[in-house]
């Protein structure tokens, strides 16, 4: 979120975590210009705001952003795609902090990528800003898909695959025994409801993000802050009890209104976000 | 017959805990609402956010834990110690009460000052994962300190209530995991348990130790043996080296009179 205020309310609404950014990606995409990571002054009255973990944006391949925000103390960073890529070949080198990363991920050799770069986490990229969950639910699938064909394959296969993948083949090999992501595995990107959470976590997400979703009313506005309150707690208790119909039911009913959203198919080639930093 | 422990999967790392816990033998339920914690003997809360744990459970799946916790083996890691505590420095938030300490929220930073530490569980050195951890500020005289680093408690127990402010779900050892089913084996009290272990079980073999040389070896040597060749014998130990012996979960009794202290496996 970008305000102090937001970041009480998701702390009050049982998120575990925050996300500092200037603008939500729903923001960026209306607003265009260029997204950069969020001023140092806003992400500190985050961090004095909240007792929860506070996370903060980085641009791809931005290692000098990145450095400023380990020096600002931040728990967690995201290189992220929602913000305009500042190195269209190379992600930066996370081995080389402590902090830990999380990166965004379209498929298995992405992630696998990103997780041999150093990310500590990795989250489905979606397509961040819309409330239109079709990408989220696409690069879930995706991924599973992908590490459910790795656990069929023998050590030969492995190599093949590794290299079909463009990942490397110790990690690849990691995956195929322990049959997950070496890191834990996120959803982001278009949620907007609690039944849309519900969706990911039963799909194999661990946990989900969601911004615009329960910050926005539209592309522009924000949604009242009573009205993201009640959002925000629904799709926490809806991805805590995801497996629970009833639950579902109960929180849907009270928290009726959700984005606006706009539709992903309406996006051109151009518009996608996902696209960045492969 | 393996031991069931329940875990709250509301939120946390609580996976990690699950593999730990099959690994020491147990058999694991997976809890999130007050119905299920009402059935479950035994409980371990894992790490994760205590305010989230909060907000999630709300009113009636905190009276239900706090009915637990009072009453059955629980075990608290990071998160799961906070909640166990009766008193959060500074911090007006919602406890259970069940371990008379008073514990301080994040006490050595954010992420950044997380660190893999070497402390002391009993006087086994141990390597311990602390992340955002909260610090134990106070214990009350009930309160026994079974683990430490740098001389200050980082894993508590009173009653059947155990507290670790460090992530032994995320470390190698077992340790910890195993001391906690030897409470949820124990009964009532475990501490008067080696004696029902010993009326109940014939065939006892008495282990003589000392602190480290041949008579040490030998000790090992007949352990290993007896358990070998009759796995359900317990083993009395007159000095705390039982605590070196892992369970095999074939079991064996292991129990220490000098330190009444007892594990046990069934």
């Amino acid at each position: 979120m970008t305000t102090a205020a937001q970041a009480t309310i998701a702390e009050r609404a049982g998120a575990a975590a925050v996300m500092a950014l200037e603008r939500v990606p729903a923001q960026i995409r209306a607003e265009c210009g260029v997204a950069r990571m969020a001023a140092p002054g806003k992400i500190r009255q985050i961090m004095a705001a909240v007792s929860i973990p506070v996370m903060a944006k980085c641009r791809i391949g931005h290692f000098a952003e990145a450095q400023v925000l380990q020096a600002l103390g931040v728990d967690f960073i995201d290189e992220s795609e929602v913000l305009t890529p500042t190195d269209e070949t190379h992600h930066v080198d996370k081995h080389r902090f402590t902090v830990p990363f999380v990166c965004g991920a379209r498929t298995l050799g992405e992630a696998l990528r990103r997780i041999a770069e150093g990310a500590a986490m990795i989250r489905t990229k979606g397509e961040a800003g819309t409330g239109d969950i079709v990408y989220a639910v696409r690069h879930v699938r995706q991924i599973m898909r992908e590490i459910r064909v790795l656990t069929a394959l023998n050590d030969e296969e492995l190599v093949a695959k590794a290299r079909e993948l463009e990942a490397p083949y110790e990690l690849v090999r990691l995956v195929a025994r322990d049959k997950r992501l070496p890191v834990p595995h996120f959803c982001a990107g278009g949620i907007a409801t609690p039944s849309d959470a519900a969706l990911v976590m039963q799909l194999g997400a661990e946990a989900v993000f969601v911004g615009s979703g329960i910050f926005m009313a539209s592309s522009t506005e924000f949604a009242p802050d009573e009205e993201a309150e009640h959002r925000a707690r629904a799709i926490v208790v809806a991805t805590a009890h995801h497996d629970n119909p009833e639950m579902l039911l109960k929180v849907s009913e009270d928290s009726p209104n959700a984005m606006k959203g706009l539709a992903a198919s309406t996006l051109t080639e151009s518009q996608m976000l996902q696209n960045c930093g492969a | 017959m393996s031991l069931i422990v329940g875990i709250l999967t509301l939120q946390g790392d609580f996976s990690t805990h699950r593999r730990r816990l099959e690994e020491v033998g147990a058999s694991v339920v997976l809890v999130k609402t007050a119905d299920q914690l009402r059935d479950i003997g035994a409980l371990v809360i894992p790490g994760g956010e205590s305010t989230t744990l909060i907000r999630l459970l709300g009113e009636t799946g905190l009276r239900a834990l706090a009915r637990v916790a009072r009453t059955k083996p629980t075990f608290g890691t990071c998160a799961g110690a906070i909640l166990l505590a009766t008193d959060v420095e500074l911090l007006d938030q919602p406890v259970l009460g069940v371990i008379d300490m008073t514990i301080r929220r994040n006490a050595y930073g954010r992420q950044l000052n997380s660190s893999i530490r070497t402390g002391t569980v009993f006087d086994v050195p141990t390597e311990m994962v602390f992340i955002r951890a909260p610090r134990i500020v106070r214990v009350g005289p009930r309160v026994e300190i079974i683990a430490t680093v740098d001389g200050e408690p980082v894993g508590v127990r009173q009653g059947r209530a155990m507290a670790t402010t460090f992530h032994p779900e995320l470390g190698a050892d077992r340790r910890v995991h195993q001391m906690f089913l030897d409470i949820v084996a124990g009964g009532p009290n475990c501490r008067h348990q080696w004696c029902s272990a010993l009326l109940r079980t014939p065939g006892i073999v008495v282990g003589l130790s000392g602190k480290d040389g041949p008579l040490k070896e030998k000790t090992v040597r007949l352990v290993n043996l007896v358990r070998r060749r009759s796995p359900t014998s317990p083993i009395v130990f007159a000095t705390a080296m039982w605590r070196r012996f892992p369970t095999s979960g074939n079991g064996s009794s292991v129990v220490s009179m000098r330190s009444l202290r007892c594990g046990h496996v069934d």
